[in-house]
């Protein structure tokens, strides 16, 4: 039976988890341990909680105009919209993809072709199978990156945490944790190179993997130079050298070892606690296994926690210094402040007058935890700002997440109408960003393909915008990198004074592409009155 | 065929209309995070959309939203903690076996839903204020505890009491109903 002092521990941690922060950061792991063994030992705890549960979801929905039943079906049915406006989208997907730029020289045309064909078969049978359906959750690829402490690029462009990875070569560098579409899980520790080839199939062409396969994804295989690994539904790890010595240490359940040919005549079957050394197809010899040399790939999760740690010390410094810099014509941190709910702070020196005001929009997770954010979803959502002045440089920085390309244009920051002078920062349907300008000569609008394509969708990334009159040069960064350099069609200030956040207020024509709203999140906005310089951006994108 | 789709979709809505509440609910009951309820509920009603063709018409549709649910919620396990959208794995893992032993909870009428209205107004106005705050305004108990002079301590145990009550009220008034 309960004791009255265990009931009295038992509602401080409910009390706690319901009511403090957020989700289960109110309380410690152990803590939410001993919550959950109290719950699950005592009946009336469960239910205790359960009723809570139950009122607070009720209270929720009744009481909170954001969560209430008008705006959820609203939500619903944008998404189905969405959903059913994809057509164009993923037509477009296709035109990008058949227009990437020319393999590398080096490469056997016959391979280059191959694979480019597969490429384009593989979209189109992505689009026959899914029907109009964009959203999707699973868009053309074998596996997520579920975890990244490093780096890690996929045909030698970078790729981050939580986006999708197709068929191609992958390199590491640090430490990464691969789910495969049909289950199995890899983690990979760096230097290392490896073929995703489908979703239970990798090449290993050096360095150390760890492997997790479930039941459901028995099957999955790491080839080498001079091995075949077949999983039976179990844990096991490999190192892999450089020139195709390979080691399979068994740890939990079977393994079957053929030669590189997958000859049945070579068939080893490895059980839990049993390791293989393969020098050639000729060298094979046992050896015992060794648990610890591959228990650095076990704790990435863990590495990965520490770095998000790293990156909210990192970002609360550029925060702090942020809020004197007397550069930025406004600071908006996205951070909820808890005595002006609807209000998005400015945090520059420039002051309150310059705070904007939250319309829809809700606050959620940002890019890392202990980082909020807000989310633009609905036709409605928007922060509407009014920053004055006129300016001969400017540059843009914000941490972004884009879920959807639904609309034509989706904006991530549009002056009111559009007279002179005047800034337009939005995504376009295809995955470009683009920015107008309109100059006194004339409205400009300058485009740059390839900054999103659909395995990204739902990832966090920095995007800075400098504009440079001295230079006469527009400059995208992306995650502090320069992206692209284009030269101005046109001089004279610039200026925004009235103007919408994640939305576009008085569109110039009524009716098409007209409706700009961002489906997705932002969790940072920088303006500055001058162009600031590479090392700095870098800075802002925590590089 | 433009027609069709207008009237699936037409009746589909109906449907969101009808469910939406007790869904919801339901989600929170089986362990998902506040912030996350709607996001996975949208997702069922996709899901359900998508598969609508496969739902056989002497069903009950808000048991089969409520699979459809649960399995969204299961997936959500198997993610890390940092990334998943639910409590945490083991208190939800119990939460989800709880609810398939009892599901009465499962329900949210529009009967519920006048009888919550007339319950908070019955409620005396600190506690109605204390509600308002928590969830109008989205604050936190430790905000709370400031503007109304309390520790947050007891603010978190007067809004567990007054939950507590408004559903003995709304389970009342229904009854009577």
């Amino acid at each position: 039976m309960p004791d009255s002092k265990q009931d009295e521990h038992f509602r401080d941690l409910l009390g706690r988890l319901l009511d403090d922060e957020p989700g289960s950061e109110a309380l410690s792991a152990e803590e939410m341990a001993e919550f959950t063994t109290l719950v699950k030992a005592n009946p009336d705890y469960s239910l205790e909680l359960r009723i809570q549960l139950l009122m607070d979801s009720r209270l929720a929905q009744y009481e909170n105009t954001g969560h209430d039943a008008s705006s959820f079906v609203a939500a619903v049915d944008a998404a189905l919209d969405a959903e059913a406006d994809g057509d164009d989208f993923v037509s477009k997907v296709v035109q990008l993809t058949d227009e990437r730029p020319a393999p590398s020289a080096g490469v056997p045309w016959t391979v280059a072709a191959t694979s480019l064909a597969a490429c384009l078969a593989f979209a189109l049978l992505w689009i026959a199978g899914t029907g109009n359906a964009v959203n999707e959750e699973l868009p053309p690829g074998v596996a997520v990156i579920e975890s990244l402490v490093g780096e890690l690029e996929l045909d030698e462009s970078n790729r981050h945490e939580g986006d999708s990875v197709g068929p191609g070569i992958l390199e590491v560098d640090g430490y990464a944790s691969l789910e495969f579409y049909k289950g199995a899980r890899l983690s990979v520790a760096g230097p290392a190179k490896l073929e995703l080839v489908d979703p239970q199939r990798v090449i290993c062409h050096f360095g150390k993997i760890r492997a997790n396969v479930p039941a459901v994804a028995k099957g999955f295989t790491v080839v080498t130079a001079e091995s075949e690994i077949v999983d039976l539904g179990t844990e096991f790890a490999m190192e892999v050298g450089p020139t195709g010595q390979t080691e399979v240490h068994v740890f939990d359940g079977e393994v079957e070892a053929y030669d590189a040919d997958r000859s049945p005549d070579s068939k080893t079957l490895l059980t839990a606690g049993l390791a293989m050394k393969i020098k050639n197809a000729d060298d094979w010899e046992a050896i015992p296994a060794e648990v610890e040399r591959f228990d650095d790939l076990t704790h990435i999760d863990q590495l990965a926690r520490d770095e998000d740690t790293q990156k909210l010390e990192a970002w609360k410094a550029v925060n702090a210094a942020a809020k004197q810099d007397s550069r930025l014509i406004a600071y908006y941190d996205f951070e909820k402040d808890e005595a002006k709910r609807r209000t998005l702070v400015n945090r520059a020196p420039s002051g309150e007058s310059l705070d904007g005001a939250i319309v829809g929009a809700r606050h959620k997770d940002g890019p890392w935890p202990g980082k909020q954010s807000l989310e633009f979803k609905r036709p409605g959502d928007r922060v509407r700002i009014n920053l004055p002045g006129q300016y001969d440089n400017l540059t843009l920085a914000a941490w972004v997440r884009i879920d959807g390309l639904d609309r034509t244009h989706s904006s991530l920051m549009l002056t009111d109408g559009y007279d002179e002078g005047e800034i337009h920062w939005q995504f376009k349907n295809d995955g470009s960003l683009s920015v107008g300008v309109h100059h006194p000569s004339g409205k400009h609008n300058y485009s740059e393909r390839g900054f999103m394509d659909l395995s990204q969708l739902g990832t966090w990334f920095h995007l800075a915008t400098v504009f440079d009159q001295n230079e006469g040069t527009l400059s995208h960064y992306l995650n502090g990198e320069l992206f692209a350099v284009k030269e101005l069609k046109g001089t004279g200030q610039l200026n925004f004074g009235e103007a919408s956040i994640g939305n576009w207020d008085q569109p110039v024509n009524e009716g098409k592409n007209s409706i700009r709203g961002l489906n997705g999140r932002m969790a940072e906005l920088m303006v500055f009155e001058e162009a600031i310089s590479a090392e700095e951006v870098k800075r802002l994108a925590l590089r | 065929m433009a027609f069709k789709r207008d009237q699936k979709r037409e009746a589909f809505a109906a449907f969101v209309r009808e469910h939406q509440a007790s869904l919801r609910s339901f989600l929170r009951v089986i362990g998902v995070q506040a912030d996350s309820v709607d996001d996975l509920a949208q997702e069922t009603f996709m899901v359900a959309y998508r598969e609508l063709d496969r739902f056989d018409d002497n069903e009950d549709f808000g048991k089969w939203l409520r699979g459809i649910a649960r399995n969204l919620t299961r997936n959500e396990l198997r993610k890390s903690a940092r990334r998943s959208r639910i409590m945490n794995e083991e208190l939800t893992q119990h939460l989800l076996a709880e609810a398939e032993v009892d599901q009465s909870e499962a329900r949210f009428e529009d009967a519920d839903l006048c009888a919550l209205r007339d319950c908070l107004e019955q409620l005396p106005e600190k506690s109605r204020g204390l509600i308002a705050g928590r969830y109008q305004d989205e604050w936190k108990a430790s905000f709370l505890a400031d503007q109304f002079q309390m520790t947050a301590a007891a603010v978190r145990l007067a809004l567990m009491r007054i939950r507590r009550q408004l559903k003995t009220c709304i389970e009342t008034r229904v009854s009577n109903a």
